[in-house]
């Protein structure tokens, strides 16, 4: 399951999206994830009720967001998705908002998602020039450049 | 040996965010230490049989509930800047298990 790959084979990236709140911008990964098949419709209501109940127990730094449910949840292939955001939105935790960069999380069991899923996101995002990189891609060529830089 | 938990909703998100963190920082500065990740439900059971320090997002800190005088907790704003916890990491070491760090 390597994330970088998956990212550009899937077409699972969006960016600059226009979203209006922070609901909008979850849909906009679970979207494509639904759409490739990987996770059942039901995982974005996932993350919403439990962000509802929990708060947004998926932010990661400031900008940065992992939204993701349990396995259990709707997942029917291990995936991810990643969205930029044109305009930041707010996830209710002021330590972290606003958020413009989100990668979606599906991990088929808790194995994959502790040993190789997170590993990946968090190396990925374990450096402020990429995030930058990211924040600034507009185009999935630039994303595709990013990615071979980083390899 | 320190022992290091960290903690989050299900034991399955962030909490692995901040154990990798965790890991990298204690490496890097030679501190040996045993580094777990949990649940919230679970972390209770976790902190009765020792452990010395609890990480987890300052969301969530509050559904903590009590823990003995031997346990830390560092509720983190920014779970990947390792600028935040990094430096109260090293402090507890230092004057709880001066010996687990090599120089």
């Amino acid at each position: 399951m390597n994330l970088k790959e998956h990212l550009l084979s899937r077409e699972a990236i969006a960016l600059q999206v226009d979203a209006k709140d922070w609901k909008a911008a979850v849909k906009a990964g679970t979207d494509m994830l639904v759409k490739a098949g990987t996770i059942e419709p039901r995982y974005y209501e996932e993350i919403i009720q439990n962000t509802q109940e929990l708060g947004p127990y998926y932010l990661l730094a400031p900008g940065l967001a992992m939204p993701h449910a349990r396995p259990e949840g709707g997942v029917i292939e291990n995936s991810f998705a990643l969205v930029t955001l044109k305009e930041p939105v707010a996830f209710g935790d002021p330590d972290n908002d606003p958020i413009d960069i989100l990668i979606t999380l599906a991990a088929r069991d808790a194995k994959t998602q502790n040993e190789e899923a997170i590993v990946q996101v968090v190396t990925l995002l374990d450096n402020e020039e990429t995030i930058e990189k990211l924040r600034g891609a507009k185009t999935l060529d630039d994303i595709k450049i990013l990615f071979e830089e980083l390899d | 040996m320190i022992k290091i938990l960290a903690v989050c909703g299900n034991g399955m998100g962030t909490s692995l965010v901040i154990k990798l963190k965790v890991k990298k920082f204690v490496e890097a500065n030679n501190i040996k230490c045993q580094i777990d990740s949990c649940s919230l439900g679970q972390a209770k059971g976790f902190i009765s049989q020792g452990v010395d320090i609890v990480l987890l997002s300052s969301q969530l800190a509050s559904g903590l509930g009590t823990v003995p005088p031997r346990t830390h907790v560092l509720a983190l704003k920014n779970l990947m800047d390792d600028k935040e916890f990094g430096p109260k990491i090293l402090d507890i070491v230092e004057k709880n298990y001066p010996e687990d760090i090599s120089k």
